[in-house]
């Protein structure tokens, strides 16, 4: 393969994007208000009574108050589900649709970070099919939904991209599994970014979520569903998040850093939306549900093993992206272990650990739960999107590598 | 090479998943307490395009027993990991099944040559699975293998071996 220059146009990756010929349809919310005062975009939105779904830190915030007054100026009732808890759980989803189904709302809002608007989906599909359970939405099914109300998402975090895609990530506790439930019907029709409200966040939610929307875009170039629209998506994200993340780390008050960070974690939500996540998503949502470890940590963890598993059989697209954040390589291979040492020295920056041994996880802890951690990976639908499939063996083995910190080498 | 929509076809498939020890794994559990049989249903065959005069009497004969309106179907026992019966069926109502996976011929035949990512296609709607979806959500690395699995078998489509003249 012959050396490419990097820093090439958006016009080089065009060139270069594969994809499949396969029929396929992408879904995106309807309107996406961006920019300094796009919360004002609630002030128009027409209805009766409104739903937050959010948590209780979040609801303390200051501008939980200019939300609320902006809807009441649209003339609106608002009411407040603020149960939500990191990595919902079905409880808390059956126990929000019944609050829902007293109250009557024609509007949902998600308010928060992935958990608040992913509950706020689910519990907008309960509280518009009470017969299903939750466990039950799936992508195949005609749910039926917008008949008595409809969604806005207004992130809090830079990260999930929960306002951009038709996935809802619910917790069986009992189960200690994360369940990946989809429907083309849950996009938001509105999505809010408002570079006011990330503002707030601490710098190690700040690393965390944007770990976990560089993630989104990496997988999404790289995945066996990745299109066209996807790819123009990943690659900007990507380039974004490079750019602007050690600054939005660095110093909270770097206000265009927030401002693209937060636009480029809706991007990447965009993208895997349409193209879906990979190993990363799948080794990650298993270590979360079994040691309760906040998502976006896991996935800037998982990723570097991640690459260098899959590089095998995804070579090209992994050194596309990096010439597209400027790496200079002679060959591909060079340039995506280059890539690799790019996602590790940000992940150092950013103080995101190298290992599950570093994250604290003790030994003997792993090795009792190596079996469930790989078996629920396994069997995540995120597995069979990567561009290399692993089978439970070497999945197994992924976890064992990033438990040592070793580099994957088969 | 192993005739599309023939009972030794189905044979091959039952013991194809039945070796793999992969699918064994991933399937376990799988059809214990509820029924976790399926059919395919196979539609739109060109049986007028094929030439039945040419191939082997007992699978032309078949064909025409089992290929009802230019649709086949396909009767699956599955359970913990282990497939239990595999073979043609000629009305649907003969079984009960928990599964029905519905889609056009051309379609199974890009899964069979594994040239369609049976999840995708599922999404895009070129096949339809009628069903307890949460049950199937906890499997997709079982039903993937099974897609993966019947494209290991060596196989010839009657269209396209014995197409008429």
């Amino acid at each position: 393969m012959k050396a490419v220059s990097p820093k090439k146009s958006i016009f080089y990756f065009l060139e270069h994007i594969s994809g499949e010929n396969d029929m396929w349809e992408l879904t995106f919310p309807r309107t996406v208000a961006i920019g300094e005062g796009a919360l004002d975009y609630l002030k128009a939105v027409e209805g009766k009574r409104v739903l937050i779904v959010t948590d209780k830190v979040i609801h303390k915030l200051d501008f939980v108050e200019k939300v609320t007054n902006y809807l009441k100026e649209a003339g609106m009732e608002v009411k407040f589900f603020d149960e939500v808890e990191p990595e919902p759980s079905m409880e808390t989803i059956v126990k929000g649709a019944e609050f829902a189904k007293k109250y009557g709302p024609d509007w949902f809002i998600g308010l928060g970070g992935g958990s608040c608007m992913d509950a706020a989906k689910a519990i907008w599909v309960i509280y518009e099919r009470p017969d299903m359970e939750v466990a039950a939405i799936n992508p195949l099914e005609k749910l039926g939904l917008r008949k008595k109300a409809r969604l806005i998402c207004i992130p809090t975090t830079s990260g999930t991209g929960s306002d951009a895609t038709w996935a809802t990530i619910i917790t069986d506790v009992k189960d200690e599994r994360k369940m990946e439930l989809s429907s083309r019907e849950i996009v938001a029709d509105i999505s809010i970014l408002d570079p006011e409200l990330p503002k707030s966040m601490p710098p190690k939610v700040v690393a965390d979520t944007a770990l976990d929307a560089l993630t989104h875009a990496i997988e999404s170039y790289v995945s066996q569903w990745r299109n066209d629209f996807s790819d123009v998506l990943a690659i900007g994200a990507i380039q974004m998040i490079f750019k602007y993340l050690p600054r939005a780390y660095k110093n909270p008050e770097d206000k265009e850093a927030k401002e693209k960070m937060h636009n480029a974690a809706t991007m990447a939500g965009m993208s895997f939306g349409n193209s879906q996540a990979g190993i990363v998503h799948a080794t990650g949502h298993s270590l979360g549900a079994i040691f309760h470890i906040p998502h976006g940590r896991t996935m800037a963890l998982f990723l570097p093993y991640s690459i260098e598993y899959s590089a095998r059989d995804a070579m090209g697209r992994y050194a596309d992206i990096a010439r597209a954040i400027g790496i200079e390589a002679k060959t591909d291979k060079e340039a995506v272990e280059k890539l690799v040492e790019a996602v590790k020295k940000l992940n150092r920056e950013v103080g995101e650990p190298a290992s599950l041994k570093e994250l604290g996880i003790s030994r003997k802890d792993f090795e009792k739960r190596l079996d469930d951690l790989a078996m629920r990976a396994a069997n995540s639908t995120c597995t069979f999107m990567n561009p290399r499939v692993p089978d439970l063996e070497d999945t197994k083995k992924i976890f064992i590598y990033a438990y040592e910190g070793k580099k994957v080498d088969f | 090479m192993v005739l599309y929509l023939t009972k030794e076809w189905m044979e091959e498939y039952r013991k194809r998943l039945n070796q793999n020890k992969e699918y064994k794994e991933a399937g376990k559990g799988w059809g214990v307490g509820w029924n976790g049989d399926f059919i395919f249903q196979i539609e739109n065959i060109p049986i007028d395009k094929i030439s039945l005069k040419d191939l082997p009497a007992d699978v032309a004969k078949a064909l025409k027993e089992y290929v009802i309106n230019g649709t086949a179907y396909s009767y699956i026992r599955l359970k913990d990991g282990e497939c239990l019966e595999a073979r043609p069926i000629k009305d649907p109502k003969e079984v009960q099944v928990g599964f029905i996976q519905k889609g056009p011929y051309e379609n199974w035949k890009k899964i069979t040559r594994g040239e369609l990512d049976p999840t995708r296609a599922l999404l895009a709607r070129q096949f339809t699975l009628q069903g307890d979806m949460a049950k199937v959500m906890r499997y997709t690395r079982a039903a993937n293998l099974m897609a993966k699995i019947s494209a290991t078998i060596k196989t010839e489509f009657p269209d396209e071996v014995y197409p008429k003249k």
